[in-house]
């Protein structure tokens, strides 16, 4: 019992200082966000992959912006935290004792500003130095979380975001 | 059949063990504590005259237009006040997150200031638990309007100037109510009769509730605990922070003409029930002077 816990622990890789930036691109103006202390699980048996992300910890290039992000939008004070839980499909068939770069799909269910919604991205998975380095790229909507953005900064604000993660994972 | 039941029964449970597991990762990264910091305890760095705990965040310049009109009960032929006005323009600064300073000028008795304004406490919950915001206030301020009781070569400097020093206690209730206590300390170098008092003593409360994303109420009231003169009333003014993309519009009605803390506070004189009642906003924007090339 005792061993299969130790075997099960081996198999996590946690960090608690990953990179999640957001990108929205108007003819207006570009906001770009970047949160460096996002938490993240990967267990790579199972491919069961969790994040978590403080709102409040997105950093803007003015104080105004942030102020907005988190007062106005997303409405960190009543929904602090955003999540994900969800799984590595393919993890079964990637050996990750290499040095290469494997392309992976991750599919499972995020939730923002309390709204939890099904999605499904494309990613990296690298084995590096004894850490596990993922990244990906997918698009969000405001919308699709009940994000209201109101009618005078509509044009200021892209309907649709772009987001990158960029996190490094280390065994437990 | 059995089979049938068994297969879904299996998938059920084999679901249940699956999000369950996933949700021990998710326990995984909350089993530490954080600390969460209270933020926008009031929209601007004034309540309406008076300072709130906030100040311009690091690299922010901040500049405020300031109006208030005439008296209410100047009647038809002032439009009521409104052919009436004074301005001030306010410049202020963050240096770093918890330290500005700023410069200022107003149009009434001439007067130029400056100050610093800093945060020693933020309110938070969590790792660390503080239950106020405290900011830290001081302000000089010279009075540059003739005063043909002086002669024109007597400098007099020393004379006109006064000092304000406040200590902003800050309490943001809930994500809508927020609520301070200022006790301010004044010293006027100079005053009108020896009886008079240099150090006045005054006691004020400021309060916001939003209605709703952009637009909240504030209120607020300065008590004097001494006074400079018999005369002097406590100030009592009310007022909206209206929010759009990258103003802030603050609109108000109050009984202090002045707009700095040694003439709201100090040398107010408008009482309410006569009518001395003064419309007037402040236009606030920021301006990000610093860009930082990550973004």
């Amino acid at each position: 019992m005792l061993n299969s816990l130790m075997i099960f622990a081996q198999n996590q890789y946690m960090t608690r200082s990953g990179q999640i930036d957001f990108f929205s691109s108007t003819p207006i103006e570009d906001i770009k966000a970047i949160n460096q202390s996002v938490g993240s699980v990967l267990d790579v048996k199972t491919g069961d992959f969790v994040f978590e992300v403080l709102m409040k910890s997105f950093q803007f290039k003015n104080a105004l912006m942030q102020e907005h992000f988190n007062e106005k939008y997303v409405e960190s004070d009543d929904y602090p935290t955003a999540t994900f839980y969800g799984k590595i499909q393919n993890i079964t068939s990637i050996s990750l004792n290499k040095d290469i770069e494997k392309p992976v799909i991750v599919s499972g269910t995020i939730k923002i500003h309390g709204v939890e919604q099904p999605i499904r991205a494309e990613g990296i998975l690298k084995f590096q130095n004894n850490q596990i380095i993922a990244s990906s790229s997918f698009i969000l909507k405001p919308d699709d979380f009940q994000i209201k953005i109101p009618s005078v900064v509509r044009k200021n604000i892209a309907k649709e975001i772009i987001i990158n993660v960029n996190i490094k994972l280390n065994p437990m | 059949m059995l089979n049938k039941k068994l297969f879904f029964l299996s998938i059920f449970i084999f679901s249940f063990i699956f999000s369950f597991s996933q949700e021990n990762l998710l326990d995984l990264l909350n089993n530490k504590p954080k600390t969460t910091f209270a933020s926008s305890t009031f929209k601007e760095t004034k309540v309406i005259n008076l300072q709130s705990n906030e100040t311009p965040a690091k690299n922010q310049l901040q500049f405020i237009i300031s109006h208030r009109f005439g008296k209410l009960n100047d009647g038809a032929y002032q439009l009521w006040g409104l052919d009436n006005s004074q301005i001030r323009f306010h410049l202020s600064y963050g240096i770093t997150d918890w330290f500005s300073a700023g410069l200022g000028r107003s149009s009434n008795n001439k007067v130029y200031d400056g100050w610093a304004k800093y945060k020693l406490l933020k309110q938070s919950t969590g790792n660390k638990n503080i239950p106020f915001s405290l900011t830290g206030y001081n302000a000089i301020f010279i009075k540059t309007k003739k005063d043909f009781s002086i002669p024109d070569s007597c400098l007099c400097l020393n004379k006109k100037i006064s000092y304000a020093h406040q200590l902003i206690i800050a309490r943001k209730f809930s994500k809508k109510t927020s609520v301070e206590i200022v006790p301010t300390l004044l010293h006027y170098n100079s005053v009108d009769s020896s009886s008079y008092s240099n150090d006045i003593f005054a006691i004020s409360i400021g309060a916001r509730q939003k209605l709703n994303s952009s637009i909240s109420l504030n209120l607020e009231y300065n008590y004097l605990l001494t006074k400079k003169n018999p005369n002097n009333t406590n100030s009592l003014s009310i007022g909206f922070d209206i929010e759009t993309g990258g103003h802030i519009f603050q609109l108000h009605l109050t009984n202090a003409k002045g707009m700095i803390e040694s003439e709201f506070i100090g040398e107010n004189t408008g009482k309410w029930k006569n009518g001395d009642i003064y419309f007037g906003f402040n236009i606030s924007r920021q301006f990000n002077l610093k860009k930082n090339k990550k973004y």
